[in-house]
């Protein structure tokens, strides 16, 4: 099916996303992420004891500081203790599970054994980070940018919110491609972003939506943990546990469709370039997807 | 590498990082101290959560509420007490203390809400701040049970670090009134040289916070104290000269119409000096015609004009006082008192009576609308009119029982039903007096309640001639308040009445 419309192709990629789950298989990599943040925040509620005690009373010590320790201080400082350790893990184990998630995406129906493909994931595994150092600077850069012009204009603040989140999920949008021109293309992380942004050109719209719309998801979540005083000091300090594991059901959530549509999208393009070559549509003319 | 040899290695890999993970983290244990005190935080703050919940509405609130949170707040610091001290830890068996104290009080367990605050004097004698407010709450109990000494011994302590618990701008108004209380226990003191100690020492807790904090709301208050201080001693003239040097130095500030105000009356009342208390206060209007305390003086004016016998004058300053004082009823209801009293004095009575039955109509919570029918049955009283003073006696105490069933438990039905005894005695119905007065305990179940119940009493039983009676009444007063400023009074008057 080659659909003719943006707005068909876009119908189309959330199609084959969903198509993919009847195969269990595709969640596999989104449910051990998930279980890994898990036992992250397990690990932050239950810093005192062990197993956790070793390396959570420490890093909890680092990341909210002496009274990080105490009940139920240490339900205040969940969320952003939660993020800082979910960036870094992200950053290690998440690269792997995205490089992972666009190959069983891009592989459909064609079988392949679980060990080659995180064999694929380990030997393209530098690119991928280089790739998610240079999105995560730049998702940064928004951030930090926005939280100033915050500051010095708080009457705006609403606005500046808005706009923030915007500029992130561009910035998403920008890059979006990266993870299946490295895992399907076998591309180095600096041509992959070139292809990502020259992609965004002709396709930018559409991956915008397919980005900015399951991260909609989370934002119940974050309006919730945004009231975490409240909540802490009026209802029940271990509420705040139990936001953080829905945000964390929401994010696998947003992350399959994310990683699933855009993997789709990616194989369309390949295939309308392989079937009708057009030099600056196509990054690549080998196989899109590699069995 | 081929595939079958990396995955070997990966799970060669895998075994020996599970068994290096397994041998480190049965190494190390749980810190029992960390798991205790998040433990402890955890049932402190499911206390609070308990004490939050009574604090909705602590007059209906669940007794098992109340017991579970005092045990929850007991087991936190006896569980605190065991672990090393630290900061947090501090805090909470503090916090758990006061909070215990505080339930305590609500349940008018007042023995276990002081020896809260002394388990925090007793566990944190170098912290000043949370000493101070211990011993401070404790001497308020002990004065709430009439167990003066204590009182006086916890403020006492207090004392001499109070100035550095005060705030210049936004001083804590009970903790500048300490001093004066302190003093105000010592009001009645047989011992002179005590008496006068006592004095000595709240004016010179005032002197200091004056001299440390002039030109400031503490400072201001403290002056007032001191002034109240030198007033009780019946210093007038030392009085007068500290309102004199306050005006001078305060031109300016706020307070200064309520230091003129307090000079005029103290020329007026204590020295005689009525015509420059007038000057003063028709000065004080004059400059600050809508200052708060202008009403009052204004009423003042007027009563110094009916003291002339000039009653129209009077009594159009007065209505004009009435007019200006929808926010102060106390002020309107003495004003509408004395109108009503100086009719009474000219002979007008339609008007008085007039002005009386306004009086209690209008103002039924207040002291004067209490006195008001009072005042009618004693004018027929004092006019030998015995039908009307009859009909009068028995309109009043209808309208007393009426405030009592409408306000009950109540200091104001306290109030009524003493007014109720007070018209029995006027008759010299004793045995009904009697009955009023036992029935002032029954109505207010507080030390106060019971001391008037007592007092009442024993004045019935002296006046109705039954001395034994009110010697029995005297001496169980003295056996369940010691420490009363009465009781010495009241020993005397048992010698004079068991010997008379």
């Amino acid at each position: 099916m080659s659909p003719e419309s943006k707005f068909g192709l876009f119908l189309w990629t959330w199609k084959e996303a969903l198509k993919a789950a009847r195969k269990p298989v595709v969640l596999l990599p989104f449910f051990i992420y998930a279980l890994a943040q898990t036992l992250i925040v397990a690990g932050l509620i239950f810093f005192m004891y062990p197993p956790f005690s070793f390396v959570f009373v420490p890093l909890q010590r680092v990341l909210g500081g002496e009274m990080a320790l105490h009940y139920p201080n240490y339900f205040l400082s969940l969320p952003q203790a939660f993020d800082k350790v979910n960036f870094v893990l992200s950053g290690i184990l998440g690269i792997g599970v995205i490089g992972l998630a666009t190959l069983m995406f891009a592989a459909g129906a064609r079988p392949m054994p679980l060990g080659e493909r995180i064999k694929i994931v380990g030997g393209r595994y530098g690119h991928l980070f280089g790739a998610w150092i240079v999105e995560t600077a730049l998702s940064l850069a928004v951030l930090y940018g926005f939280a100033h012009l915050a500051a010095r204009v708080p009457e705006w603040g609403i606005y500046v919110t808005a706009a923030r989140v915007l500029f992130v999920i561009l910035v998403s949008t920008l890059c979006a491609f990266t993870a299946a021109l490295i895992m399907l293309e076998r591309q180095s992380f600096a041509r992959a972003l070139a292809g990502s942004l020259k992609l965004f050109t002709s396709h930018g719209v559409v991956a915008f939506f397919l980005i900015g719309l399951p991260s909609l998801l989370q934002l119940p979540v974050q309006f919730v943990l945004s009231k975490s005083a409240v909540i802490v000091h009026k209802l029940n300090p271990e509420i705040i546990a139990v936001v953080v594991l829905a945000g964390i059901v929401a994010g696998m959530l947003a992350n399959y469709f994310v990683i699933g549509t855009i993997t789709s999208l990616y194989r369309m393009i390949a295939f309308e370039a392989k079937n009708n070559p057009q030099p600056q549509a196509a990054p690549n003319r080998r196989a899109a997807v590699r069995s | 590498m081929k595939w079958t040899s990396f995955n070997n290695m990966l799970r060669l890999f895998l075994l020996i990082s599970a068994l290096a993970l397994s041998v480190l983290l049965s190494a190390c244990g749980a810190d029992q101290n960390l798991v205790r005190q998040v433990e402890i935080e955890k049932r402190y703050f499911g206390a609070q959560k308990i004490l939050e919940k009574i604090y909705i509405n602590p007059n209906i609130a669940d007794e098992n509420d109340f017991k579970l949170a005092i045990a929850q707040f007991h087991e936190v610091v006896q569980g605190a007490s065991t672990l090393p001290p630290s900061e947090v830890l501090d805090s909470v068996i503090k916090g758990s203390l006061a909070r215990i104290g505080q339930l305590e009080l609500a349940r008018d367990n007042v023995d276990a809400a002081v020896a809260a605050y002394q388990e925090i004097v007793k566990r944190f004698p170098q912290d000043d701040e949370i000493t101070v407010s211990a011993r401070l709450t404790i001497g308020l109990l002990h004065e709430r049970t009439l167990q003066y000494n204590d009182a006086i011994a916890a403020y006492s302590l207090v004392l001499p670090s109070l100035s550095s618990r005060i705030a210049p701008q936004d001083p804590e108004m009970y903790l500048l009134s300490i001093p004066f209380h302190f003093a105000r226990l010592h009001k009645y003191n047989p011992h002179e040289a005590e008496r006068v100690e006592a004095y000595r020492r709240a004016q010179e807790c005032y002197q200091t916070i004056i001299a440390k904090f002039p030109n400031s709301k503490a400072g201001m208050t403290a002056v007032s104290y001191l002034a109240a201080l030198m007033a009780d001693q019946e210093q007038w003239q030392k009085l007068d000269g500290l309102l004199h040097q306050q005006i001078a130095k305060h031109a300016n500030t706020p307070e200064l119409p309520h230091f003129i105000y307090t000079r005029a009356m103290t020329l007026h009342e204590r020295l005689g000096e009525t015509a420059r208390a007038r000057a003063l206060l028709e000065e004080l209007l004059k400059q600050y015609p809508n200052h708060d305390v202008a009403p009052q003086a204004r009423f003042e004016i007027a009563r110094m004009i009916l003291a002339q016998n000039q009653n129209e004058a009077g009594r159009q300053i007065l209505k004009e006082v009435i007019k200006n004082s929808a926010n102060n009823p106390g002020l309107a209801a003495r004003a509408q008192e004395e109108i009503a009293m100086s009719y009474e004095r000219e002979g007008q009575w339609v008007q008085a009576l007039n002005e009386y039955r306004w009086l209690a109509k209008q103002y039924e919570t207040l002291p004067p609308a209490l006195n008001a029918l009072l005042r009618v049955a004693y004018h027929y009283t004092n006019a030998n009119n015995q039908q009307l003073a009859q009909h009068a006696y028995d309109d009043a105490i209808a309208y007393y029982q009426g405030l009592i069933n409408k306000y009950p438990r109540s200091v104001l039905a306290a109030l009524a039903q003493e007014h109720i005894a007070n018209c029995f005695i006027a008759q010299k119905r004793w045995d009904e007096a009697a009955a009023a007065a036992s029935g002032i305990e029954n109505i207010l179940d507080s030390a106060v309640g019971k001391v008037s119940s007592y007092m009442l009493l024993g004045n019935i039983y002296e006046s109705s001639g039954q001395n034994e009676r009110a010697i029995k009444i005297y001496n169980e007063f003295i056996q369940r308040y010691p420490q009363h400023p009465l009781a010495h009074m009241l020993k005397q008057k048992v010698l004079e009445l068991t010997n008379s």
